[in-house]
């Protein structure tokens, strides 16, 4: 009896020894369990990161090569592949993960020089081309991204086509691990694109979260090319007017011709916080407007009722402006009144090199220009396309109210100018071009005029009365950093191209044409007429590519989430 | 001599009896001491963990919604998205209210086909010179729900019909949120404060907040003893926000080297059409 007693004691205190150290361990297991869970919703977050840096790689990759196609073209394609017929999707289901993260294989290398993808290809960039990896650490050991380019038929307007980027990013993790690297919150998994790597890993452990982004790329024409109003800066609307397009037989301007199709019309190089539309329940922009900086005011407004938009066309950026930049015409050295002048016409995208081999000069000042003491109220457009006259006004043109100043036709010059209708005369103004209260300059029909101004422009178009009605016959070319104003209530028809003036346009008039400078302000109630006639009818050089859409595919609508609805959103 | 002999180890002297007593005691406190120090380790662990993921978790669904985000307009109204109002969604159209809680209203993309097991995405059309995907309208709202924090995705066809409405709680302990509502053209900034539970476990208590504005120390009428309160943004001092008071004997005082975590994202939205 003794001796039992003895063992049961010892035996008591063995048990509780042993079942304190089994309590202990539980919680201390349990603690490492939440811990080690930790981890693998710290990684599984790290990974989707992760991936989405190799989305966005391959992204950038697309769009590297689609805007080195359009200039020099070379190497724009290294890597890339070439496949016949549609992108394949969704992905097929023996892929280690559903949806729309399946790598295509397969195909031709793309040709150096060659154009972006048509309608009936598509191009790939191969994940062994755009994956990093590093071996040997804890975690995610490599992320690999492949990204696919396509268009099709109805992805295309005046501009050219734009096209569909899908990328995917994924991370890996070492072959080895031992954990999921999934969360023990299925929320996470949920979130993260990991339901899937959870509940059916054909790919193993190894397998981690994917990102997948989508963008559509609008291609943005060079310079001023195929656009209404083209700025270094910004645009500010703040009256009633509008702006649109239109294309008509004859190059005059009617409602009956605006197009329709909302092209791009307004491009900003770098927007500050003067961009702006009024959102006054109007429509203010018939088109698109890409730019680069800070969002135009309203730019997305969708005010009144029933909602107007303030832009009706594609909001996209950034815009590329790099619009060149005109000079003077210089003086042939050693020949007296013979000068050379080259001049990039930012729509047309042509260069022309003139000569003049003689030249009138007048004498500017505050009124009409002087020839000898003697108001010169008249001058002739004496020239063809390729060799127009030259006229010279040293220091300010002004028309001043109840004069009127006329540009005339002519089938005479040097060499003889064929066709009344086609007469053509440069007029080099070395100061301000003014018109003021009445004074009018009235050019006839079947003159082309180009004004070189080295000062303020100030016009309007009830003192400049361009009986062609149509804007090609009619350029001023601003030189420097000045200043171009157009007011009143009669119709501007012309361009202006003054890469560093500041512009404005008030009044009730309207203006047929195209305009390119640093900023414009258009305050008044007069609308803005783009005449597409001033550009190439298509296929216009493309200065790069602007992101339209952008969207992250998360979905797994294989699975559902926590509360039994469908991955989807 | 047996009786003698059992005698013997019939029992401890009352010194022995005193000094084994004590040293069980001793081992049996060190025991417990050490069981409730795991305890409080493995709570506070899980309630980290827990708070972790729920703080990494609502960043990247905002940050996510927002990079993905496009122009749009609140249900029922034709208010342009991205949107910060204070209201609700009822049968899927926006009712603004004052006394309602903050919530931050996203368009996005109508990318998929359906919201069932069937969705695809969507081919992209150009409409009158713009990018579209589906038909319709898919609007994700963001708002504070009591301590949780929650996203609502309403999926409507063309004639605004609400095809589906689901809310989903993605964080607790949620003690504030809020969006920088004048920063909504180019970037969406967000901030959003939890309880500090993994630090100071509530146990029975309640978690308070937001009684005051700007924020301030609570009045020690709120709520009772073992009662917690968290000074939110709106507090004039910025030293203050997260600042801990805890209720004991009717009054609130500070809990000294203990603030209430808040997270934050500053998100540019991708998509120049939303801006």
């Amino acid at each position: 009896m003794k001796n039992d007693q003895t063992y049961n004691d010892k035996g008591s205190v063995l048990v509780i020894a042993l079942m304190t150290m089994t309590i202990l361990t539980m919680i201390c297991a349990t603690s490492l369990y939440i811990t080690s869970q930790n981890t693998g919703a710290g990684m599984q977050t790290a990974a989707w990161q992760q991936s989405l840096t190799g989305a966005e790689a391959g992204i950038d990759a697309a769009v590297r090569a689609l805007n080195q196609s359009g200039t020099s073209g070379a190497n724009a394609w290294t890597n890339w592949k070439t496949v016949s017929g549609t992108l394949p999707t969704p992905a097929p289901s023996s892929s280690p993960v559903q949806g729309y993260t399946y790598e295509p294989t397969g195909g031709n290398a793309v040709g150096s020089g060659s154009p972006p993808p048509d309608t009936s290809h598509y191009y790939y960039l191969p994940s062994a081309n755009l994956s990093i990896s590093y071996p040997n650490t804890e975690g995610t050991t490599a992320v690999k991204a492949w990204v696919t380019i396509d268009t099709w038929s109805s992805l295309s307007n005046s501009n050219g086509s734009w096209y569909r980027v899908r990328a995917t990013g994924q991370a890996t993790f070492q072959s080895n691990s031992v954990y999921k690297r999934v969360s023990n919150n299925r929320l996470d998994n949920d979130l993260r694109n990991t339901i899937t790597m959870n509940l059916n890993r054909k790919g193993g452990n190894s397998l981690g979260p994917t990102r997948t982004i989508e963008a559509i790329l609008q291609p943005v024409p060079k310079g001023g090319s195929a656009r209404a109003i083209t700025l270094a800066n910004w645009l500010a609307m703040t009256g009633g007017g509008s702006v649109d397009a239109f294309s008509s037989p004859n190059g005059q301007w009617s409602s009956t011709y605006r197009d329709a199709s909302n092209p791009m019309l307004v491009s900003e190089g770098a927007t500050s916080n003067q961009a702006k539309f009024a959102n006054t329940g109007q429509t203010y922009v018939y088109g698109g407007v890409t730019y680069s900086g800070t969002a135009p005011t309203n730019v997305n407004a969708n005010s009144g009722n029933p909602p107007v938009k303030d832009v009706l066309g594609q909001v996209s950026t950034p815009a590329v402006v790099s619009l060149p930049t005109p000079s003077d015409p210089t003086a042939v050295s050693g020949q007296s009144g013979h000068y050379a002048w080259t001049y990039q016409n930012p729509w047309s995208g042509t260069t022309t090199n003139y000569t003049f081999n003689s030249s009138t000069t007048y004498t500017g000042g505050g009124n009409l220009p002087q020839n000898g003491g003697n108001p010169v109220t008249s001058i002739t457009a004496n020239g063809t396309a390729s060799s127009p006259g030259l006229i010279i006004i040293s220091g300010d043109f002004t028309v001043p109210g109840g004069n009127t100043f006329t540009i005339n036709p002519t089938t005479t010059g040097n060499p003889p100018v064929a066709n009344s209708s086609n007469s053509n005369v440069i007029v080099w103004v070395k100061g301000k071009f003014t018109t003021s209260g009445s004074g009018v300059i009235s050019q006839a029909s079947g003159t082309n005029v180009t004004w070189i101004v080295d000062g303020d422009i100030t016009v309007s178009g009830s003192s400049y009365s361009n009986q062609n009605g149509t804007a090609a016959t009619d350029s001023f070319v601003g030189i420097g950093s000045n200043k171009f104003t157009d007011s009143g209530s009669g119709t501007f028809v012309g361009t202006v191209n003054a890469p560093q003036y500041d512009g404005t346009i008030s009044g009730s008039g309207d203006y047929t044409g195209a305009f390119a400078g640093s900023t414009l302000t258009i305050s008044g109630s007069g609308s803005f007429h783009y005449d597409e006639g001033l550009s190439p009818s298509s296929n216009p050089a493309i200065g790069n590519y602007a992101y339209a859409s952008w969207f992250e595919d998360n979905s797994d609508p294989t699975h559902k989430d926590m509360k039994g609805n469908y991955v989807v959103y | 001599m047996k009786i003698f002999t059992k005698t013997q180890y019939a029992a401890f002297t009352l010194t022995e009896l005193m000094v084994s007593v004590g040293c069980g005691v001793l081992i049996l406190a060190a025991v417990v001491t050490a069981g409730v120090s795991l305890q409080k380790s493995y709570a506070a662990t899980e309630a980290y963990s827990t708070t972790e993921g729920n703080e990494l978790r609502v960043l990247d669904y905002v940050a996510m919604d927002c990079r993905r985000a496009t122009s749009g307009t609140v249900p029922g109204t034709a208010t342009p998205t991205p949107y910060v109002g204070t209201g609700s969604f009822v049968s899927g159209s926006w009712v603004a209210s004052s006394s309602g809680t903050t919530a931050l209203i996203l368009s996005l993309p109508v990318y998929y086909s359906s919201t069932n097991s069937s969705a695809v995405p969507n081919t992209p059309t150009l409409s009158s010179g713009v990018v579209t995907y589906g038909s319709g309208s898919v609007t994700v709202s963001y708002q504070q729900s009591g301590t949780n924090f929650t996203r609502e995705v309403i999926v409507q066809n063309s004639g605004g019909t609400v095809l589906s409405d689901t809310i989903t709680p993605i964080a607790q302990n949620v003690a504030s949120f809020a969006v920088t509502d004048t920063d909504l053209t180019n970037w969406i900034s967000c901030s959003i404060m939890f309880f500090p539970t993994f630090t100071h476990n509530a146990g029975n208590g309640t978690w308070w907040t937001g009684l005051n504005n700007p924020d301030t120390a609570p009045a020690n009428s709120v709520g009772s003893n073992g009662d917690w309160y968290a000074i939110n943004g709106t507090a004039t001092d910025p030293t203050t926000v997260g600042n801990v008071y805890f209720k004991s004997g009717g009054t609130y005082s500070l809990v000294e080297n203990e603030k209430a975590t808040t997270v934050a994202c500053k998100t540019f939205l991708r998509n120049a059409s939303a801006r």
